[in-house]
């Protein structure tokens, strides 16, 4: 704490006063803040459950004003690592709530809370389970033979292995910040390298704590994870308005609420897809024995990489273009959570939307 | 920058020093108040200071005995028996959509006859 100062004259006075209420100020703000609901851990946008599966659910978004369908439907898929909810962060900043309002029948995939037994879940379960019952579950509903598909993060990854697998069942594939190069220093497979993953056994699985899916994320942004450096950083966000402060704040709670990950899903990753194997560059990915073979791959791709992404960095993303050569390669400024949830989000938003309209990638910066 | 409140400049120095002490005070208060007697500001300020919003639920990694939890060996042949239903439910959940799906496509031609 500073020493409080000598005063010797008249705008040391003022000084010292104007510097003594604005802290005041800011710990006022502090408790505003500390009064407002916080984020639920649950979607904004108002959904309903139509289909589950173990501890997945199927959300059908409905936003208030619903216009006319403007195409397939399309299917929103996280990270099975994190919240469904970054994709519908809060009112009137929800990418599945932007689409939907688009005219889009938007449907989003929660892999829910991990419970011990799906610390045996493996990709198959992802990939053949879970998703391709997703996607049968929308084609019932909605009389589509195909639907849009865009995956988010680890997501990503999932949502490529199953088009690859069942490409006449996409009719669009969106991958946002879909790492493709695991030999690419940073990102999930490349920390799991560092911070031993390789040590979580396939055979006998735990479930991997949150608080320890937490800490690699953190380790990829190091200098802001610690308690004295958030603590530092909340004081001096402490200037912004209070409506700005949430926003921010509602994005690093969703970096906070980490879900459980499956041990097994982990090591598959890393056999498959960690560095030095680099099963999607290399061509040699599997799932459940299936080769992936992304030649496959003809329906309209679009990859969209963040240029300050710490969690998949750029370079191992944009080299999709080297396996899919039609695929559509956007690099925004921003990082891993800003481009889909933060303040320039609607950049992207107005980018998917068109792609999954048009099956063309349009900047509208 | 946010400024601070407009202060009373006609005022002398030490009737706005203690205005400000009041206020310094009440706010003080308030949050001592606060702390004492509602759990849940505690845990939404130990958020706070970790730059989350996260309402009501403790920030991950501080729950009591909150370590990693390698289940007991034991546990381990009940979570693979359970996990292995669980696969089975989702074949059967796979089924059922298809047969969904034929009793829709079944229908349409009649409704469309109908119509």
């Amino acid at each position: 704490m500073d020493d409080i100062p000598s005063i010797t004259t008249e705008a040391e006075a003022d000084a010292y006063l104007h510097d003594l209420a604005h802290r005041r100020t800011k710990l006022e703000k502090l408790l505003t803040l500390l009064d407002s609901p916080g984020h639920a851990g649950s979607g904004a946008t108002p959904s309903t459950v139509v289909h589950e599966d173990g501890t997945a659910r199927l959300l059908r978004i409905q936003p208030e004003a619903a216009p006319n369908q403007a195409g397939a439907p399309v299917l929103f898929i996280s990270a099975p690592v994190s919240r469904y909810f970054v994709l519908d962060l809060l009112p009137g900043r929800s990418f599945v709530g932007h689409v939907a309002a688009a005219g889009f029948d938007v449907y989003l995939l929660d892999f829910g809370d991990p419970d011990t037994p799906t610390r045996f879940a493996d990709l198959d379960y992802y990939v053949n389970g879970l998703i391709r019952r997703a996607v049968r579950q929308i084609s019932a509903r909605t009389g589509s033979d195909s639907i849009a598909i865009v995956g988010y993060c680890l997501g990503g990854t999932l949502s490529l292995l199953y088009s690859a697998l069942y490409p006449e069942k996409v009719s669009r594939l969106a991958l946002l910040t879909t790492t493709v190069d695991g030999d690419v220093k940073g990102g999930i497979p490349w920390i799991a390298h560092c911070l031993g993953v390789e040590g979580e056994s396939y055979d006998n699985p735990r479930l991997v704590p949150s608080s320890t899916v937490k800490s690699w994320f953190e380790m990829l942004a190091p200098g802001t994870n610690s308690l004295a450096g958030r603590t530092s950083d909340l004081w001096n966000r402490l200037d912004q308005p209070v409506d700005r402060l949430r926003d921010v704040q509602t994005m690093a709670t969703w970096v906070d609420d980490a879900v459980p990950a499956s041990g097994r899903l982990l090591a598959e990753l890393y056999r498959k897809f960690g560095p030095g194997r680099n099963g999607i560059r290399r061509g040699t990915a599997t799932v459940a024995d299936r080769e992936i073979d992304l030649s496959r791959l003809t329906m309209p791709v679009l990859s969209v990489s963040a240029a300050k992404d710490a969690i998949a960095p750029p370079e191992g993303v944009d080299v999709i273009t080297e396996l899919i050569p039609h695929a559509h390669v956007v690099r925004l400024p921003g990082g891993h959570v800003g481009i889909v949830a933060g303040r320039t989000a609607d950049r992207l938003w107005s980018i998917t939307t068109t792609f999954l309209s048009t099956g063309e990638a349009a900047d509208v910066a | 920058m946010t400024d601070a409140p407009a202060e009373d400049q006609s005022a002398s120095f030490y009737e706005r020093w203690q205005d400000e002490q009041k206020k310094w005070q009440q706010l003080i208060m308030e949050y001592v108040d606060r702390a004492g007697t509602d759990e849940r500001f505690l845990i939404n300020l130990g958020n706070a200071m970790r730059g989350s919003l996260m309402a009501n639920k403790p920030y991950p990694g501080t729950t009591v005995g909150g370590g990693p939890a390698e289940p007991p060996v034991e546990q381990a042949a009940l979570d693979e028996v359970l996990f292995a239903v669980r696969r089975l439910e989702g074949q059967v959940l796979e089924l059922t959509i298809a047969l969904d799906q034929l009793a829709s496509r079944a229908k349409a031609p009649r409704s469309r006859k109908a119509g």
